[in-house]
């Protein structure tokens, strides 16, 4: 009994003292430290950082001398011989940036990336970033960044800075990081009960619309800030052409519903779907048209709700997954080109290829046919399945493989010895 | 009491091998096909393929037609072809009560009411349908009292109708549902929908309003399946046309095997579009893009 509690004493001694020492309780004196060990004795090799030190804005432990408030003096298991990894460094001190109730969460924050924006050591902007305003932003936003940088008008905050609308590390309140739901965070600025307001929205109450449906919220060719491409009845302002007549009780109300309203225009287009043996399904869904065209106005050509890649991808979620894993990829496939095969109406082809696949399609491209290659055509038969004859797809999968050259084997030998196999060795 | 748990323990260990074993010893032992009728005139895309009483509906989709053929000591004969005017394009066929047919025509989008032998009936006929009354159907199903489930599109629902077409009642699809693509009714009379684009199934219990998650978390093992079919023990077979291959189910949901894979030589598939299952469990799939049809028995 007696060994049992002086066991259990020394267990208890060494658990405290442990604890002490992780969390370096000591003083400068217990640890018989230098004066200026913790910070000032760095800078006898580590000089560069004087100037560092001269900075508007510094990290608080950089202030007051003390590098040991991130790194180990002695080593480190992380870069930079920091005390802990990069990625939680920051949350020793620091609170969480991300609200348990975000809406929407800035990725770099949630991987951990403070110092993406922010220098760890000092600054000449404010919070240690490491550069002003929507210079920051753009830095890794660089293709909203090039865009801006092109188009004609631009969105008044956004010349000024992100932050206007946008907040840095979470948002409880809106999608994109907005402070707010995106019409309540629009109409906190744009009066909606404006003569002019009204006037441009054709007295269409659309104060609580989604005004991302027309409007680019960043910048446009076109003075409204409207999206590229904008569907001819909104562009000619006769919003009455789908919609009931603005001073009606429901002016938002469509005449017609689904499919029937976008076929008083697009009759031919309609015809021509529902004429072809194969639909593409989406198109008779509840939703129809609207399930991949936005009806207003879109960034994408043919007014699509996202990047055609996107879209699609929404559905055939294993044809991209399987396309990310590929080693050769099809270029239309990887540039989200879809509709350069496949019609995303209709069709009498099999997969809803605009051509049968696969000699008529892929040479409309392709040239190869034209020259020799291998035998293919109907006459020729695939010797792995007489019921088939040989045409590209024999040897090539359309999207892509893991092999080089679209091939469905590792070699071209094994590709060629699935029929040849009276040349095996 | 050792005694006890000593039983208990080694019961438990002889069940699970059993199971186990139950589990792997499902084999597909290709049995061959057809790949052309009896007038030699090969199968071009067949994507439709019916399990009737006493003979195999192919719909012959790339020719436009259906072929009929019997089988007998696990083969596949004769190849009665037979052209429907009414339906141009057959891509879905489901077999009903006295070795009726339902086809789908993809031109008309429209169901069509074959007779035992491949010739026209009618169309299906929407009767007292709740709106939206412009269905649009996707796939269908017969349960054993020759009611139909029809997957409609346009309506986000399975309508369930009598057999001559009157409306009975509707299961509204789940809320979180991606793209379903098929449906099966079991022999209790439980209805299944094939969630395609999340690789999960959904259940309904005979005569219940909602569906229930019966087996999901199936990405694992299945690209994009298409058609989903129920055999007389319950199990579900699911076949995956983007890779060609048959997934097992359990009665109770649970993943059971993965079988075949791609090619173009017997036993292989290339982008199968639908199978069915005989009386005697002889599995028939339409090997779409190997233009025939290719039979398996199932031990």
């Amino acid at each position: 009994m007696r060994v049992r509690i002086f066991s259990f004493l020394t267990a208890g001694i060494l658990l405290i003292a442990c604890v002490q020492c992780l969390f370096a309780a000591g003083t400068d004196e217990q640890f018989k430290l230098k004066p200026g060990a913790r910070g000032n004795l760095c800078l006898k090799c580590h000089n560069s950082f004087r100037e560092k030190m001269t900075q508007k804005y510094q990290h608080t432990p950089l202030k007051k001398n003390e590098c040991t408030g991130c790194h180990n003096a002695h080593s480190s298991a992380h870069g930079k011989m920091l005390a802990v990894d990069s990625g939680s460094v920051c949350s020793a001190c620091h609170p969480p940036m991300i609200s348990k109730t975000a809406k929407s969460v800035h990725k770099v924050v949630a991987e951990g990336g403070c110092m993406k924006c922010h220098d760890p050591h000092s600054a000449a902007s404010k919070d240690n970033l490491v550069k002003e305003g929507k210079l920051l932003c753009f830095t890794c936003h660089k293709a909203l960044g090039g865009k801006l940088a092109k188009v004609k008008h631009r969105h008044a905050p956004v010349e000024k800075d992100c932050l206007i609308c946008h907040r840095p590390h979470s948002s409880d309140n809106g999608p994109f990081l907005l402070k707010n739901d995106i019409t309540q965070l629009c109409v906190s600025c744009h009066k909606t009960d404006k003569p002019l307001f009204i006037k441009k929205h054709m007295g269409y109450p659309v104060a609580s619309s989604r005004c991302t449906g027309c409007h680019d919220p960043h910048g446009s060719d076109s003075s409204g800030l409207l999206l590229k491409n904008v569907h001819s009845p909104v562009s000619k302002r006769m919003c009455n052409q789908c919609h009931e007549e603005s001073t009606s009780p429901t002016p938002l109300n469509t005449k017609k519903d689904g499919p029937a309203l976008c076929r008083g225009c697009h009759n031919e287009m309609y015809n021509k779907t529902f004429d072809k043996n194969r639909i593409h399904w989406p198109v008779v869904s509840k939703e129809g048209c609207l399930g991949c065209h936005n009806p207003h106005a879109s960034e994408d050509k043919g007014l699509l709700r996202k990047p055609m890649a996107q879209l699609c991808g929404e559905c055939h979620i294993d044809t991209m997954k399987r396309l990310q894993k590929n080693v050769s990829r099809h270029e239309p496939v990887v540039e989200g080109r879809c509709t350069e095969c496949h019609d995303p109406h209709s069709s009498n082809n099999l997969s809803l290829t605009r051509k049968p696949a696969d000699f008529d399609l892929c040479t409309s491209c392709h040239d190869w046919g034209q020259h020799s290659t291998h035998p293919i055509g109907e006459k020729i038969r695939d010797p792995r399945n007489k019921n088939l004859s040989v045409g590209c797809a024999s040897c090539h999968r359309t999207h892509g493989t893991e092999f080089r050259k679209m091939l469905y084997y590792p070699t071209t030998t094994e590709m060629c010895l699935q029929c040849h196999e009276q040349l095996k060795r | 009491m050792m005694r006890t748990i000593l039983s208990v323990v080694c019961f438990l260990t002889v069940a699970c091998t059993f199971s186990a074993h139950a589990a792997d010893s499902v084999k597909f032992k290709p049995l061959g096909g057809a790949s052309q009728d009896a007038g030699n005139i090969p199968l071009k895309n067949p994507e439709g393929v019916a399990c009737g009483k006493s003979a195999i509906l192919v719909a012959d989709t790339g020719n436009g037609r259906f072929v009929r053929y019997t089988l007998a000591n696990d083969e596949l004969k004769n190849g009665v072809a037979v052209k429907v005017a009414q339906v141009s394009y057959p891509l879905r066929l489901k077999a009903g009560a006295m070795d009726r047919v339902l086809a789908l025509d993809g031109k008309t989008r429209k169901i069509a009411r074959l007779a035992a032998d491949g010739s026209f009936v009618g169309y299906l006929d929407y009767q007292n349908v709740p709106p939206p009354v412009d269905v649009v159907p996707r796939s269908m199903a017969v349960d054993a009292k020759d009611n139909t489930y029809i997957l409609d599109m346009q309506g986000e629902r399975v309508l369930v109708l009598d057999p001559g077409g009157k409306y009975i009642r509707h299961v509204p699809m789940p809320k979180e549902y991606g793209f379903v693509s098929d449906l099966a009714v079991d022999q209790k009379g439980a209805l299944f929908v094939l969630d395609s684009q999340n690789a999960r199934v959904y259940k309904a219990a005979p005569d219940a309003s909602t569906f229930q998650i019966f087996a999901s978390d199936l990405q694992s093992y299945l690209n994009y399946a298409v058609t989903i079919d129920i055999d007389s023990q319950g199990r579900v077979y699911l076949l995956d046309q983007n890779d060609s291959a048959v997934v097992l189910l359990g009665p109770d949901g649970s993943f059971q095997g993965r079988y075949l894979s791609f090619g173009w030589k017997g036993g292989q598939l290339n982008s199968p579009t639908q199978a069915c299952i005989t009386e005697n469990g002889t599995l028939v799939i339409a090997d779409r893009n190997n233009n025939r049809i290719q039979i398996f028995k199932i031990q």
